[in-house]
């Protein structure tokens, strides 16, 4: 067959291929509107487990919180973990994530924060077993 | 399993590409394996940043990437098209005994190089980049450098196709006023991001001027409109009151209206694009081809290879929009604003999630630039308004205005990623 003959089922291929990928974008666009954009879930989430707790109270020893999208640390109420410790800021720290990866960012506390034994300054990727302190409670990363 | 529904869009576009190459291996006529070999550089690309973006960098958006590699496939389809045909009518010119043949090209091979060096800087800004909003801090810096791309072109510029705007040095060529795009909208976001009253609008207000005003001595009629879009959207943006928009509008008349006045230049644009068939055969002669060209093609074209571009000038660049529209038809030019418009809005998304002020006015900065160039010469070679020689973003030959482009890109994407939740 000829190249004349052959432009048509050309010309309808590229035109039907490009408003095909048109549509499919427009398509995977909407269930990304609809899933409300970025609400994916890690592909190993992370939990804090309580090693050391300040004051037997809902952080027992032993006990995990899950880590999703976000979690804030501090002695304020709007917190996902509230530690009542007067050694704590209001907004002590907050571990997020980004990339796949978690990371823990002091949010300048009056006494910071001591990750694997020492201050931490600025963000940090974190890593299963590290160990976080905040005022008198000790958490662990598990996986 | 979106990932997998990404996946297939990717599938999709090397499907697109695989056909238009095909296409152009069977219209070249020859066995030449240079098109095949386009595409499989194009497909390693492709697939190695995709791969990069989703392995890495999982919270950026993956709509831009793809959606700009599609419109440069379809580019480099178009340019190694004409390359063909200008192959064809320099033999044929020989074959004639002409004195001065048509010129072979080699727009493709070129673009494809451009194409894998914007893919670099794209991949680098995302890795390199750790965090976007400390960048606000050099706004003198961007300051200085705007100042420079403006005015560099006006005097030490050459003239090409009656714009002042392109400089040469060491055998390269480039377009100054491309790179000082990129910085009057860094230099902008950092101005306007500590917006509080009018006070703080003046220095701005005067580089935006300074820079129009250079563009204008270069006779780049279209690079000025653009600058002027860019900054009224980023002034917009930045303070939400109408009346700085207002304002501006009015400045903007009365300063074309002088300018109108002041250059030839510029009354010969408006007196062609009121009454184009008139001056047919002289001053209006490639518009009337272009529009002849988007005619001629119909809704469906002519079939890729079967348009004849060879009769509209600045092919490659400029009137691309003509020539594929010739080829493919007005479907595909409007597939192709379509996909433009997809591009603006996920920036614009971008921009709309952007954890912090400086960001949110680079990404409407930068996507504002693409959507006002595009416009800009769509709407130019359809005649729908003055004509100004600009490229097509992506698409059109040409090295700084692909690589600034992909620059810009690779900015969104950063921001994208920064995003709060």
């Amino acid at each position: 067959m000829s190249l004349a003959s052959l432009k048509y089922v050309f010309t309808i291929g590229l035109l039907a291929i490009i408003y095909f990928i048109i549509a499919y974008t427009l398509k995977l666009i909407y269930s990304d509107v609809k899933d409300g954009g970025k609400e994916r879930l890690p592909d190993k989430p992370l939990g804090l487990e309580v090693i050391k707790s300040f004051r037997e109270g809902k952080l027992k020893k032993g006990s995990i919180v899950p880590i999703y999208k976000e979690t804030t640390i501090g002695r304020g109420k709007d917190n996902t973990v509230v530690i009542d410790d007067p050694f704590v800021s209001t907004k002590h720290a907050r571990i997020f994530l980004k990339n796949n990866s978690y990371y823990l960012e002091d949010r300048g506390s009056t006494n910071g924060t001591i990750l694997n034994g020492e201050q931490l300054s600025g963000i940090t990727k974190l890593y299963k077993e590290d160990r976080i302190e905040i005022g008198k409670m000790i958490f662990k990363i598990v996986g | 399993m979106g990932e997998n529904r990404k996946i297939g869009l990717l599938l999709l576009i090397f499907l697109f590409g695989a056909v238009g190459f095909s296409n152009l291996f069977l219209l070249q006529g020859n066995k030449e394996l240079t098109p095949i070999i386009i595409y499989g550089v194009i497909v390693l690309l492709m697939s190695y940043s995709y791969f990069i973006i989703k392995r890495f960098f999982v919270d950026g958006d993956t709509f831009i990437f793809m959606i700009a590699c599609l419109l440069t496939i379809i580019g480099i389809i178009f340019l190694y098209r004409l390359d063909i045909l200008n192959l064809y009518l320099h033999n044929q010119d020989i074959l004639a005994k002409a004195k001065v043949p048509r010129v072979i090209t080699n727009y493709a091979l070129k673009q494809l190089i451009f194409f894998a060096v914007g893919i670099t800087a794209y991949l680098i800004i995302i890795i390199v980049l750790r965090n976007f909003e400390n960048l606000r801090k050099y706004k003198y810096v961007y300051l200085v450098f705007t100042v420079i791309f403006m005015c560099i072109s006006t005097f030490f510029g050459s003239e090409i196709l009656g714009a002042k705007n392109w400089v040469f040095i060491l055998g390269y060529s480039f377009q100054p006023s491309e790179f000082g795009k990129i910085f009057l909208v860094l230099y902008l976001a950092s101005a306007l991001d500590k917006y509080k009253s009018w006070k703080n609008l003046i220095e701005p207000a005067a580089v935006v001027t300074i820079s129009l005003l250079f563009m204008v001595l270069q006779r780049d009629l279209g690079s000025a409109l653009i600058f002027f879009g860019i900054s009224v959207t980023m002034l917009y943006i930045a303070t939400s009151k109408f009346k700085y928009v207002f304002t501006c509008l009015i400045l903007f008349f009365l300063g074309s209206f002088a300018s109108y006045k002041i250059f030839y230049h510029i009354r010969k644009r408006i007196m062609i694009w009121k009454q184009p068939w008139v001056y047919a055969s002289n001053e209006s002669y490639q518009l009337v081809q272009s529009l002849i060209a988007l005619g001629e093609g119909g809704l469906f074209g002519k079939g890729l290879g079967f348009g004849h571009p060879e009769f509209v000038p600045v092919n490659a660049s400029d009137f691309i929009f003509p020539t594929i529209c010739e080829d493919l038809g007005m479907l595909m030019g409007f597939a192709i604003l379509i996909l433009f418009f997809i591009l603006f809005y996920r920036c614009m998304r971008a921009a709309l999630t952007a954890k912090d002020n400086f960001s949110r006015l680079v990404a409407v900065g930068y996507s504002s630039m693409i959507a006002a160039q595009t416009l800009v010469i769509v709407g130019g070679v359809t005649n729908a308004i003055p004509l100004t020689g600009i490229t097509l973003p992506l698409i059109s030959s040409g090295g700084s205005s692909l690589i600034i482009t992909y620059f810009a890109l690779g900015v969104i994407q950063k921001i994208s990623e920064e995003g709060k939740e």
